[in-house]
C-alpha cells in the first residue's frame, strides 16, 4: 500500500505532533516530519496542512525576520490544537492497535 | 532579497498565478510559508539555478499548487471556485474587467493624444473625454481593490505568460534587462513630461499653464515606479503617464521634424493646408481662396489664351488640367500642365436633340467654353512702368443663357482701385 495513501488521514496529526515540543516554520516542519521517517511527505502537502490547521484555529503564527533570506513565519501550538492532539492521538492509538490485532491474525 | 527574478521567484509567481483565484491574502500567507523553503533549495543549487532544477526537485509550480490546494483545504481551481463562487463571480467579473479596460482605453487615447498633441494642442481637449472613463475606473479600482482585477482571465493569462516569458532564456534575459531599466525610465518619463510641456509653448503660449500640471505628473511618476511592485493599485498611476510619455515621444519626433523644416521655410504662418487636390498635384491659391483659373490680359486689355505660368525659380505651376469625358458627360482629369487659361468646364444635362440645359434634359453633359467669361479694362498708366497686377475689372458679366461659370468664384469679387 502506498504510504502517501496512508499520510493523506494522518498528516494532520502528524503536523500537531511535530509542532508540540517546538514551533517551527514551514520548512522546520517539513524537515521534522522527514528527519522522523516520513519520506514520502509531499512538500506542498505539509505547507497546505499548516494553512488548514492554522484555519481551523489549531495554530497560532508569528513572523521572525531572518537575516539572510526571506522572514520566517512560526506556527506554534495553542490550547485548542493541544486538544485535538491529544484527541486525534488516541483515535489513532486505538485505530493502530486494532489494526495490529487485525493484521496479527491475518499474519 | 535582490531584486533580481531568481529561480525562487518565478516558480513562485507562477504557484502565485495557479492560486490566483484564491483571496490575495491567503496567497500571500501560502508563499510566505514556502518561501524560505525555495531560498534553501536555491542556495543548495547555487546562484545561477535555473527554473528546471526546482520544477525537478518540487514538482510543476502548478501541480505544486494544486498540491496545496489539496492539502489545505482550498477549492480546487476551476470547478470549485466557479460552483462556490458563480453567482458572486459573474457579478464581480464586470466591475473589475470595467476597471481594467477602462484603464487600457485610456492609456491607448493618452498616448495617441500626446502623440498628436504636438501638432495641434487642442487635441488636448479630447483628455477631457475620456475622464469620465478613467474616473469610472478609477472609483471601481479603490471601492472593489485591485485583487479581483489581478484575478481576471486576461490578467492572469498575461502574469503566466510573463511567467513563462522569464523562465526562457532569452525573453527572460530581455525582460531582466528592461527590469533593470526601470528606475531610469520613471526619471526619463518626467523629464519627458516637462520637455512636452515647453515644446507645446513653443507652439502655443497658453501651454504655460500645463507646465505646473505636467511637472507634478512627473513628480507621481517618480514617486509611484518603485511603489507599483508593493501596490499594483499604482499602476492607475504609472501606466496612463507611460502611455502618455510614448505617445509624446513618438508625437515628439513629428514636432521636431515640423519646427526644423518650419525653421528652414519662411517665417509665415505656423498652420498647414491642404493645397493638393486628389490627384497629388499642387493647387493654386490666393490668399485663402483656391484659385481655379487664371485669365491673363496684356497692356491692350486683350486676353491672353496661351500663357504659361513658372514661379521665381523657374518651376512649371502645373495644375491638373480637367475636362469633359464624353461617355459619361462628367468632369474628368486630363492631364496636368501650367497652361491657362484653361476651359470652363460646365455641366449640365441634354435632351434627346441635344439641346443643352433644355427642358426635357435628362442626360448629364458637360461642356468646355474656351471663351474668356468677362473682359477686363486695364488703366493706362502715366509711368512707363509695367502695370501692377491688381488692376483688372469685371465689367461685363458672362452672357444669360450660360448658368455661372463654375471659375466666377476666381475673378475679384470687386474693382480694385488703382494705386
Amino acid at each position: 500500500m502506498e504510504i502517501s495513501q496512508l499520510l493523506k488521514g494522518v498528516l494532520d496529526l502528524a503536523v500537531l505532533a511535530v509542532l508540540r515540543e517546538e514551533d517551527g516554520y514551514g520548512y522546520d516542519v517539513l524537515r521534522r516530519l522527514r528527519a522522523a521517517g516520513l519520506d514520502e511527505v509531499g512538500d506542498a502537502s505539509v505547507y497546505g496542512t499548516l494553512r488548514r490547521l492554522y484555519k481551523a484555529g489549531l495554530l497560532t503564527s508569528y513572523v521572525v525576520p531572518s537575516e539572510e533570506g526571506p522572514h520566517r513565519k512560526y506556527y506554534s501550538l495553542n490550547e485548542p490544537g493541544q486538544l485535538r492532539l491529544a484527541e486525534s492521538g488516541k483515535t489513532w492509538q486505538s485505530f493502530a492497535s486494532t489494526m495490529n490485532v487485525l493484521l496479527g491474525e491475518a499474519a | 532579497m535582490s531584486d533580481k527574478p531568481t529561480a525562487v521567484r518565478v516558480y513562485l509567481a507562477r504557484v502565485r498565478t495557479a492560486l490566483a483565484d484564491l483571496p490575495a491574502s491567503e496567497i500571500e500567507e501560502i508563499l510566505e510559508d514556502v518561501r524560505p523553503h525555495l531560498a534553501e533549495l536555491e542556495a543548495e543549487l547555487g546562484e545561477g539555478a535555473r527554473v528546471e532544477a526546482l520544477i525537478e526537485r518540487l514538482g510543476s509550480p502548478e501541480s505544486y499548487a494544486a498540491e496545496l490546494r489539496a492539502s489545505g483545504g482550498y477549492p480546487p481551481p476551476s470547478e470549485g471556485a466557479a460552483q462556490v463562487l458563480t453567482t458572486t463571480r459573474t457579478s464581480s467579473l464586470a466591475k473589475p474587467r470595467i476597471a481594467l479596460w477602462g484603464l487600457v482605453l485610456c492609456a491607448a487615447a493618452l498616448a495617441l493624444l500626446a502623440a498628436v498633441a504636438t501638432v495641434s494642442p487642442d487635441v488636448l481637449l479630447g483628455l477631457l473625454l475620456f475622464s469620465p472613463v478613467f474616473l469610472i475606473s478609477v472609483i471601481l479600482l479603490l471601492r472593489g481593490g485591485v485583487e479581483p482585477v489581478l484575478a481576471l482571465p486576461e490578467v492572469r493569462w498575461l502574469r503566466a505568460t510573463l511567467a513563462k516569458g522569464r523562465e526562457h532564456e532569452e525573453i527572460g534575459k530581455l525582460l531582466r534587462y528592461f527590469g533593470s531599466m526601470k528606475p531610469a525610465w520613471w526619471v526619463l518619463c518626467a523629464l519627458t513630461l516637462i520637455v512636452f510641456g515647453l515644446l507645446l509653448m513653443q507652439r502655443h503660449r497658453s501651454a504655460v499653464l500645463l507646465l505646473p500640471f505636467l511637472f507634478v505628473v512627473g513628480v507621481v511618476a517618480i514617486w509611484a515606479g518603485p511603489r507599483v511592485r508593493g501596490d499594483r493599485r499604482l499602476l492607475w498611476v504609472t501606466v496612463p503617464i507611460s502611455a502618455f510619455v510614448i505617445g509624446g515621444a513618438l508625437g515628439g519626433f513629428g514636432a521636431v521634424v515640423d519646427l526644423v523644416s518650419s525653421r528652414n521655410s519662411y517665417p509665415g504662418p505656423s498652420y498647414y493646408q491642404s493645397s493638393s487636390d486628389q490627384y497629388g498635384n499642387e493647387q493654386l491659391t490666393y490668399g485663402a481662396n483656391e484659385v481655379e483659373n487664371i485669365y491673363a490680359f496684356d497692356a491692350e486689355g486683350k486676353p491672353l489664351t496661351e500663357v504659361y505660368l513658372y514661379d521665381e525659380e523657374g518651376r512649371p505651376i502645373t495644375v491638373t488640367r480637367y475636362g469633359c469625358e464624353r461617355a459619361s458627360g462628367s468632369k474628368q482629369k486630363i492631364g496636368a500642365d501650367n497652361r491657362f487659361p484653361r476651359p470652363r468646364i460646365e455641366q449640365g444635362v441634354t435632351d434627346d436633340r441635344g439641346n443643352y440645359n433644355g427642358y426635357n434634359g435628362y442626360r448629364s453633359a458637360c461642356r468646355e467654353d474656351a471663351g474668356v467669361p468677362f473682359s477686363a479694362a486695364i488703366p493706362k498708366m502715366t509711368v512707363p512702368a509695367t502695370p501692377s497686377p491688381s488692376v483688372t475689372t469685371p465689367t461685363t458679366s458672362p452672357t444669360p443663357t450660360t448658368s455661372p461659370a463654375p471659375t466666377s468664384s476666381s475673378a475679384p469679387a470687386s474693382p480694385t482701385p488703382t494705386r
